[in-house]
């Protein structure tokens, strides 16, 4: 908990080294080259950037405790609010890629594990090996031409929120969820795979098979229970990157969320809303990470914090 | 376990270890596909600053969105460029981001690695609660931030990119660092008053090796996806200089008109990513006295 509470102190320190003392005027960006002198110092009253450094890393992080991230300014309301507004979808595509993950990688890892050596499981690696070097981006565009242009199954550039419907929320967020969750799939899926192999040949299961116990209960019970511990590590790291990756995707497939709205607020310049969404991913993957050490030391007994 | 030690730092001078290591390269097949996949890209990325099929750059707009051909086997874009010479342009791009990105990482991870785990106790907490802090950022969004700031630019994007893998290489120099710290032949090393150069380059580096060099080939896959990735959102290689996934962002907007312009660079990208995993996964493997 203290280590976590300390990488998000790290993680704000490094934000207000990049946003505010890296070498160019944060003024001159936001406003262009061309942009009047008094407007000029007047934006930099307001963004107080005359103060010293340390001074000011005092006052932004007062800010930020109290839930101020800065007004945007072409939105022309609270960053907070901005960020806000535009999670649902990307907290969509999270969520929904990460079942994905979960579910299709322990149902092929489990296949792939029972038919070892067998071609089904050489197909499933082949195939989780070209899941790790397509880009999602690439992928989402190729799914986007077959199942959006061509056969028309789902709509392009919307989201629809979850209170219209759970098939027409999914029906807007479904392909970017698969296409950004297609490595996470992958490297989920061999990681199962070689440590249920791993576990197999364990003295454990060779007891529990001259037991008479039956064969689903020892690949379920006995082999999977004790697999599950770096499963877990691994997929609260692939939840991370799966969050990471909807900034792309989301682009692709022009989804509104959080991803988009960075985009755009690099293209129109609006360091505040660049700065929260920066704080914001970087916060929550730390988060995440807190939050799967405590689900694998609840899962097993052997691991403390 | 301290017999098996003996015995393997025995054979580690003899040309027996070294015939070993021949013997499971060639047995390993998947590191040979990737050495072949790397060494095609990189004769393509030679071949391209001598000579490509076509002008990368010259507009010809009466042969805009021709299929691919004999002539033009990737076809061409909306501006009439053979797509095949622009990807083949597009490779340079890769493998240099992947080079300078990577030995950012490399050199960086390598000194902070070494600070922490040669340094005291507070130092050395200091260097990795910051390292902790900066690997919160995935490396696209670490380049975003800075580019940001400091406007799009492939040497940004770069950079950036570098950057936010520090920690990655960092964190295992220093780990590796502390494991031999406590071993006793470093131990006497210390005590003999070995001076500190020496120690890292005889005592420290050569156990580190093995691990650096998998990081560093499966970072480079790493580099190239995330700049392929900044470089379709607009933010990586600017016009009219080529990159994959510049060539992706461009032609996205014909893909109902001219859907193999949104294939070929997608390949291009996919082969250099697993050249590079295929190597890492082959090097961790050959690696590893265990197989």
């Amino acid at each position: 908990m203290i280590t976590g509470f300390i990488t998000i102190l790290a993680v704000a320190l490094l934000t207000f080294f990049i946003f505010n003392l890296l070498p160019g005027d944060p003024a001159l960006v936001m406003l262009g080259l061309d942009a009047d002198s008094e407007v000029l110092s007047a934006l930099r009253k307001e963004l107080n950037l005359e103060a010293p450094a340390i001074l000011r890393f005092g006052h932004w992080i007062a800010d930020l405790a109290s839930g101020d991230f800065g007004r945007s300014i072409t939105y022309r309301k609270p960053v907070t609010q901005v960020i806000v507004e535009s999670l649902p979808p990307t907290l969509s595509i999270t969520i929904v890629g990460s079942a994905l993950t979960l579910v299709l990688s322990l149902f092929f890892g489990i296949l792939a594990f029972k038919r070892h050596n067998r071609w089904l499981d050489y197909a499933l690696t082949l195939g989780s090996q070209l899941g790790i070097v397509i880009p999602s981006f690439w992928m989402g565009i190729l799914l986007l031409f077959a199942f959006t242009l061509k056969l028309e199954w789902f709509p392009f550039g919307q989201y629809a929120p979850l209170r219209t419907g759970f098939f027409s929320w999914l029906r807007t967020i479904f392909l970017p969820s698969l296409s950004v969750s297609l490595v996470a799939i992958s490297i989920m899926m061999r990681m199962v795979r070689s440590s249920l192999l791993e576990n197999a040949r364990e003295d454990f299961v060779r007891t529990a098979k001259s037991k008479g116990v039956p064969e689903r209960k020892i690949v379920y019970k006995h082999i999977l229970k004790n697999a599950l511990g770096p499963i877990v590590t691994l997929f609260g790291l692939q939840i991370s990157s799966i969050l990471a990756g909807t900034i792309v995707i989301e682009n692709v497939f022009s989804i509104p969320g959080i991803g988009r709205l960075l985009l755009l607020a690099v293209q129109r310049r609006d360091l505040p809303v660049v700065q929260g969404v920066v704080l914001w991913i970087a916060t929550m993957t730390v988060l995440i990470n807190i939050v799967t050490d405590f689900v694998h030391m609840l899962l097993d007994p052997r691991v403390s914090l | 376990m301290k017999k098996s030690e003996k015995k393997r730092t025995e054979a580690f001078d003899s040309s027996e270890e070294l015939r070993r290591t021949f013997r499971k390269i060639r047995r390993h097949h998947g590191f040979i596909v990737g050495f072949l996949l790397l060494f095609s890209l990189c004769l393509l990325t030679a071949t391209s600053l001598l000579f490509t099929p076509h002008d990368p750059y010259k507009m010809n707009p009466k042969a805009s969105f021709q299929p691919p051909s004999w002539n033009h086997p990737f076809g061409t874009d909306d501006f009439g460029r053979d797509t095949f010479s622009r990807c083949m342009v597009g490779s340079q791009t890769a493998l240099l981001v992947g080079l300078v990105s990577t030995s950012i990482s490399l050199g960086f991870g390598l000194l902070l690695g070494l600070l922490a785990g040669l340094s005291s106790k507070w130092v050395d907490e200091i260097i990795m609660r910051l390292m902790d802090g900066l690997y919160a950022f995935p490396a696209i969004l670490f380049a975003i931030a800075l580019i940001s700031v400091l406007g799009s630019d492939v040497k940004n994007a770069t950079i950036a990119i570098g950057i936010a893998r520090i920690p990655i290489f960092a964190r295992e120099v220093r780990n590796s660092v502390r494991q031999v710290r406590i071993k006793n032949f470093a131990v006497a090393a210390r005590a003999m008053g070995v001076s500190y150069p020496r120690q890292i380059l005889f005592y420290y580096l050569p156990s580190i090796l093995a691990p650096l060099t998998v990081l560093t080939s499966s970072s480079f896959a790493y580099t190239i996806l995330s700049e392929s990735g900044l470089s379709y959102l607009g933010l990586g290689s600017q016009p009219p200089f080529p990159s994959w996934g510049r060539l992706l962002m461009e032609s996205q907007r014909f893909l109902t008109r001219a859907p193999w312009l949104s294939v070929f660079p997608g390949i291009m990208i996919a082969w250099a990513v697993l050249a590079f995993t295929l190597l890492g996964d082959g090097l961790r493997d050959i690696a590893d006295p265990k197989i």
